[in-house]
């Protein structure tokens, strides 16, 4: 039931993200009506059942156990070729329209640089689409302070340092992964954490908010002898946290700010090293 | 290093192909084979090199170093065959005329503007990749795991999120997946960061195979058509443009997570899939099949490829049979 409820809800996500999935299903439609379907009858025919199977809930469930029921409902979607109809559609529609001897050699390059653009900056065609930022600043900032890490030190920090640290500097070991908090990557592995460090990765967290840090409603971390026992080297803590609560950690920690350059987005303690 | 890298993306690949290819398909009678299906044979035996150098020293329990070794070993082996197959066709043949696809220019001059505006489009593709850092790491280790091969020296020994030993293990179905290794021996070969050839390189030889994987079947669905062949790779492109808002359009596979088997399997492996099929080149598609099976979870080695073929052969089937009752019905009915 379970399947069948991913299935389903899946369908409606798809559908509702985007519009190259009706793209797909006008010029399906379009060279189904128009007679234009036994040019390519094995793949127009191929393409309408499976996005029909898909679109099913009972047989799209059973595509989903064939893809061993650990991706995605969306991930079997990846069966209807919907680039290649698309393509093969507009190819097939759209040749006599280029050959029009009413349409001027500058109009055609006119339609081309339009299309163009569309393709470059037009990406965000979706609804409810996934936002991808460039990270090159980020990261940047990031290297800057890692290089102030001993090596093979354990680190704990915001979930932006946990989630690129290990690539930057694989010799580091960080108090949790990231699959702490992204689900997907549950199947990938066996390892769970303790309850503690979910409650110093929800802190963590909570330390970044803006608002909270606003009104003054930053919870006391109180996990300061679990990471001394877990041996924790480092702190990297976000850059906008105000100074006292800095300086509670640095006591609870018996910690020390380590200068971190030119960089304002992250503090970096050094555990086990009290100011004075 | 980087143009080094580049220069093997192409010429290593196209050796293995072009043998390949000449191997089953020499003595056709109909030339339609173009460089570009050479390179997308050959990147399908380069992964599945890798996938045996991987295999290998997994299962021997070697250290990194040594599936370095196996997969440099592999691929001097296999180049050296392929040269030596290669060449000793050219002597035999020499005297022979050989069958070459016609280049029709003024066919190709008709459509001249598409095909800029298509190569335009695909340039500042590629460009995009390498201005911005766009990786979507969500549901994927694979940087991780690279990194931690090359700095551990072991494989799948330390888990690449955490960099301590892990304490319940892996999964065998993850464990026997070769990209990472594969990633990895690139970066201890040309000696450069897991960065630049997961974020950077990769990614950028994935887009150029797509490519040429639906310019493969372009040539398959209009082979004499240059005309939609045109048209059906500009769509393609500015479908890729346009589909970087959802995680399973192909677009934002190419954009943000090139390196992924998935990707790999949805942009590659698929169109190639495709134009074999309609060229009716069964063992590319077994090929397909197998290359999915060493990058992508599958379920015992039938991923999507093997459902794709199975459907286009099982419709295929009903259509020979059903298509000319219909038509027959179709023509009394008139």
């Amino acid at each position: 039931m379970n399947y069948l409820h991913f299935a389903y809800h899946g369908f409606r996500e798809y559908m509702g993200s985007g519009k190259l999935i009706f793209f797909f299903l006008l010029v399906l439609f379009l060279l189904w009506i128009r007679g234009r379907w036994e040019e390519q009858k094995t793949l127009l025919t191929y393409s309408s059942v499976i996005f029909l199977l898909c679109a099913f809930p009972p047989t799209a469930v059973f595509f989903m156990l064939y893809q061993t029921a650990f991706y995605d409902y969306r991930m079997i979607l990846c069966l209807v070729p919907v680039t290649a109809v698309t393509a093969y559609g507009a190819a097939v529609l759209l040749e006599n329209l280029w050959d029009s001897r009413r349409i001027k050699q500058s109009q055609k390059i006119g339609v081309l640089i339009l299309l163009i653009l569309l393709a470059v900056a037009g990406s965000r065609f979706g609804v409810s689409g996934v936002t991808v930022q460039d990270r090159q600043q980020e990261k940047k900032e990031l290297e800057e302070v890692l290089t102030q890490i001993d090596e093979n030190a354990m680190i704990w920090g915001t979930s932006t340092v946990m989630e690129n640290a290990r690539v930057l500097r694989p010799d580091i070991q960080l108090l949790y992964g990231r699959d702490l908090w992204q689900t997907d990557l549950n199947g990938l592995s066996y390892e769970e954490y303790p309850k503690e460090a979910v409650e110093c990765y929800e802190w963590m967290e909570k330390a970044q908010d803006v608002e909270l840090l606003m009104q003054n409603l930053l919870p006391e971390f109180d996990r300061s002898s679990w990471l001394i026992r877990q041996g924790v080297d480092y702190a990297i803590l976000p850059g906008n946290l105000p100074e006292e609560t800095v300086e509670t950690l640095c006591h609870d920690l018996a910690a020390s700010v380590v200068n971190s350059g030119n960089t304002e987005s992250y503090i970096l303690l050094e555990l086990g090293r009290p100011v004075g | 290093m980087i143009v080094l890298l580049g220069l093997a993306f192409i010429i290593i690949p196209w050796l293995y192909g072009k043998s390949v290819c000449t191997i089953f398909y020499g003595r056709r009678k109909e030339v339609d084979f173009f460089w570009g299906d050479y390179l997308l044979t050959g990147w399908m035996i380069f992964i599945g090199l890798a996938e045996a150098s991987h295999l290998g020293t997994m299962f021997l329990r070697r250290s990194f170093s040594d599936c370095v070794f196996l997969f440099e070993a592999l691929n001097l082996s296999v180049l050296f065959l392929c040269c030596l197959f290669l060449f000793a066709r050219w002597i035999f043949h020499r005297g022979q005329k050989e069958k070459k696809p016609v280049f029709d220019r003024q066919a190709f001059g008709e459509v001249r503007l598409i095909w800029i505006g298509t190569g335009l489009l695909m340039f500042t593709m590629l460009l995009m990749l390498w201005l911005g850092d766009y990786g979507y790491s969500k549901g994927d280790v694979t940087p991780e795991t690279v990194a931690t091969f090359l700095h551990t020296d072991q494989i799948h020994a330390v888990n690449p999120l955490t960099g301590m030993p892990y304490t319940q293990g892996i999964p065998m179905r993850l464990q026997i997946l070769c990209l990472p290794s594969f990633y990895g021996c690139l970066c201890r070969i040309f000696g450069l960061t897991t960065e630049l050839v997961v974020n950077r390189m990769i990614p950028t030889a994935v887009m150029f195979l797509a490519f040429l994987a639906y310019y493969s079947l372009a040539g398959a669905l209009f082979p004499k058509d240059h005309r939609k062949k045109a048209i059906f790779l500009l769509t393609v492109a500015i479908l890729f443009g346009l589909g970087t808002y959802f995680d399973n359009m192909d677009g934002f596979g190419l954009f943000y997570a090139g390196y992924r088997g998935l990707t790999i399997r949805n942009t590659v492996l698929l169109p190639i899939l495709l134009s074999s099929f309609f060229r009716e080149r069964r063992i590319l598609m077994l090929l397909c099949v197998i290359t999915e099976a060493c990058m992508v979870w599958t379920l015992y080695g039938a991923g999507l490829c093997l459902l794709v073929g199975i459907g286009l052969y099982l419709t295929y089937w009903v259509l020979w049979y059903l298509y000319p009752v219909l038509r027959k019905k179709e023509g009394n009915e008139s």
